[in-house]
């Protein structure tokens, strides 16, 4: 087969996995933007005549999605942080430290990653009970800050760190911080940054566990607040559909932004550098 | 000068079972170029990482001048190391290399400056200042490495087998360079290599080392004229020395050393021998013999250029023409009393 052909069917192909990942998104844009009472037309509607652009702002005011979308703004930012400061630290610890039982605590580390998130829920909702943290900033928070992911991936990351780095700088006399902070994070940026996005991906995105523990708008997170949307009218669905992209709009960005920084991280370490 | 006296005194050191270093005595004077050279293995690196203390040592005493240093941090010893690796800092420049051993000490910024610009001369990468580490060549790295080593002005050089990166031709030249930054700084310099011609061409005196064991320190000359031992003797000088069975000259119970150089090719000669092979050097020829006694002995001659090589298949006597040196078959030590 020629290499053009050849090109062209990888293009092809390429095109329709594309449409199929970008359908569903299209058709949410569709729908946001369609009066509430042609979405469950059938044929559907695939291009709006005249977009209601409305929606939008309605979505905004009607479900009061900013005060939402800040409590997520919080929350996801803080876990993040929080996330990436004891990923790094305990991943240091067993990547360059000598202690007692490193392979037996790493391990542990390890085996947190194999317990499905649900069989977490009741002892975390109890924990959270017990410590009066019911409907507050640190129930969203605090049990997202320890990340087995994060450690284990980190600490492949730095293992990737010649010894003589290490070496070099413990004779130029750069201590444990200073090594971390002038060396090891440096060298391991796209690690942190394809770690940052995926944390806040994941904390943006969550929904049963803000749905538990608050019970008051004012610490709701967004996507527990799009449900409010849904006692609308049947014919104003495409509400709905707007505050779906207002609630994903944020993460829309950050992926803009930092796209070269995942694919990086993503594939760090899979060719030689 | 800084300048100081590096010592290790009955050192020991394990790493679980394995034992890398065997009551390591060693002292390398104030000033000197101190090579320590032996196969892969055989605990040279753990005995710099030890003075460096990138290691504790198990049992034994590590002096740097007159300072005892086995509880002084690494950085505190006053030494700088050359890794093989280079060890630069891929992500900072040049200039910002060289300068991290002198930032990490809060040196002021004018004298740093100064600092920098100084070492960065000495070693001719002034041009390179501004460039990072992945746009330089082997050559260039080792440079900035050697470079950020001598802005400290440290008491002591380590080296870790600094030129086993780089291409033969640039190592001859590095070689003369480092002699030449020696002699001018006129700092110790400890240098570990496995490379017998780095050893033979730099160092003041050479620390030979085997599984852990130190068996014999001198100069290039005393360790190629009177090896220690049968290890020394076959490590040292290459081709290596020839070790024939003492009985094929009559003297059993010793192992004879013959440099290929002390043989020559001579119909008078009283050993016979068949080449089995020629290699040309251009300058000389190495011949490959095998000896018609029982065992069938291989021995290496070696014969200066205007010489007429023989062809493989020739039958040849052989003469000795140099020293011969004994060493006793069970232990390998040398007999002095029969030079």
């Amino acid at each position: 087969m020629p290499t053009s052909v050849r090109t062209a069917l990888r293009y092809l192909v390429l095109v329709v996995i594309a449409v199929i990942v970008l359908f569903p998104i299209y058709i949410t844009l569709v729908n946001a933007l369609l009066p509430g009472q042609d979405i469950a037309k059938r044929p559907p509607t695939l291009f709006p005549l005249h977009p209601l652009w409305d929606s939008f702002s309605q979505a905004w005011t009607d479900g009061s999605l900013g005060p939402y979308l800040r409590t997520s703004a919080i929350v996801s930012i803080a876990t993040t942080l929080a996330a990436l400061a004891t990923s790094i630290l305990a991943a240091y610890a067993f990547a360059f430290l000598e202690f007692p039982l490193k392979r037996v605590l790493f391990a542990l580390c390890l085996a947190t990653l194999m317990v499905p998130a649900e069989v977490t829920i009741i002892p975390n909702y109890r924990t959270i009970q017990l410590f009066g943290w019911y409907d507050t900033y640190p129930a969203l928070i605090v049990p997202f800050v320890a990340s087995g992911i994060g450690i284990f991936l980190f600490r492949q990351s730095f293992r990737q760190l010649p010894r003589d780095l290490r070496d070099a700088a413990v004779l130029d006399g750069y201590g444990h911080w200073r090594f971390l902070g002038r060396v090891v994070l440096p060298l391991n940026r796209p690690m942190v940054g394809a770690f940052a996005i995926f944390a806040f991906l994941g904390s943006w995105n969550q929904y049963l566990w803000p749905l538990l523990v608050t019970n008051t708008n004012a610490r709701r997170t967004v996507q527990v607040g799009l449900k409010q949307l849904e006692g609308l009218n049947a014919d104003q669905q495409n509400i709905i559909f707007a505050g779906t992209i207002l609630a994903a709009l944020p993460i829309f960005v950050l992926l803009l932004l930092f796209q070269r920084q995942l694919v990086r991280g993503l594939t760090a370490g899979a060719v030689k550098g | 000068m800084a300048s100081a006296a590096v010592s290790l005194e009955a050192i020991e050191k394990r790493f679980g079972s394995t034992v890398a270093l065997v009551s390591l005595t060693l002292t390398a004077e104030a000033g000197e170029f101190l090579i320590l050279l032996g196969p892969s293995g055989c605990g040279k690196t753990t005995a710099l990482r030890i003075v460096a203390g990138l290691e504790a040592p198990t049992a034994g005493t590590v002096r740097i001048g007159d300072q005892v240093v086995n509880d002084v941090e690494p950085k505190d010893r006053d030494v700088a190391m050359v890794f093989q690796s280079y060890a630069l800092y891929p992500h900072l420049s040049v200039r910002r290399n060289i300068e991290f051993p002198l930032r990490a000490r809060r040196v002021a910024r004018d004298e740093r400056e100064q600092r920098v610009k100084e070492a960065a001369r000495s070693l001719q990468v002034e041009e390179l200042l501004e460039r990072k580490p992945g746009q330089l060549s082997g050559g260039q790295r080792q440079r900035v490495a050697l470079a950020r080593a001598i802005v400290r002005d440290p008491k002591a050089f380590l080296m870790d087998e600094p030129l086993s990166n780089l291409d033969a031709r640039l190592r001859v030249e590095m070689r003369a360079e480092l002699i030449d930054l020696h002699r001018t700084t006129g700092t110790t310099v400890i240098y570990v290599t496995h490379d017998q011609v780095e050893a033979m061409t730099m160092g003041d005196r050479i620390a030979i080392l085997k599984a852990g064991l130190l068996q014999q320190v001198g100069s290039p000359k005393e360790v190629h004229d009177r090896p220690a031992n049968e290890f020394v003797a076959s490590f040292i000088g290459s081709p290596p020395m020839n070790l024939l069975p003492g009985e094929l000259l009559g003297e059993p119970g010793l192992t004879i050393g013959v440099r290929p150089e002390a043989f020559s090719i001579d119909p008078e000669g009283t050993i016979g021998a068949r080449v089995t092979l020629v290699e040309s050097l251009g300058h000389e020829y190495h011949v490959a013999c095998r000896l018609r006694d029982a065992a069938g002995t291989l021995v290496m001659v070696r014969l200066s250029a205007p010489a007429v090589p023989p062809s493989i298949g020739d039958d040849v006597q052989l003469a000795f023409t140099g020293p011969l040196h004994r060493f006793d078959s069970v232990t390998g030590a040398r007999k002095e009393e029969a030079d």
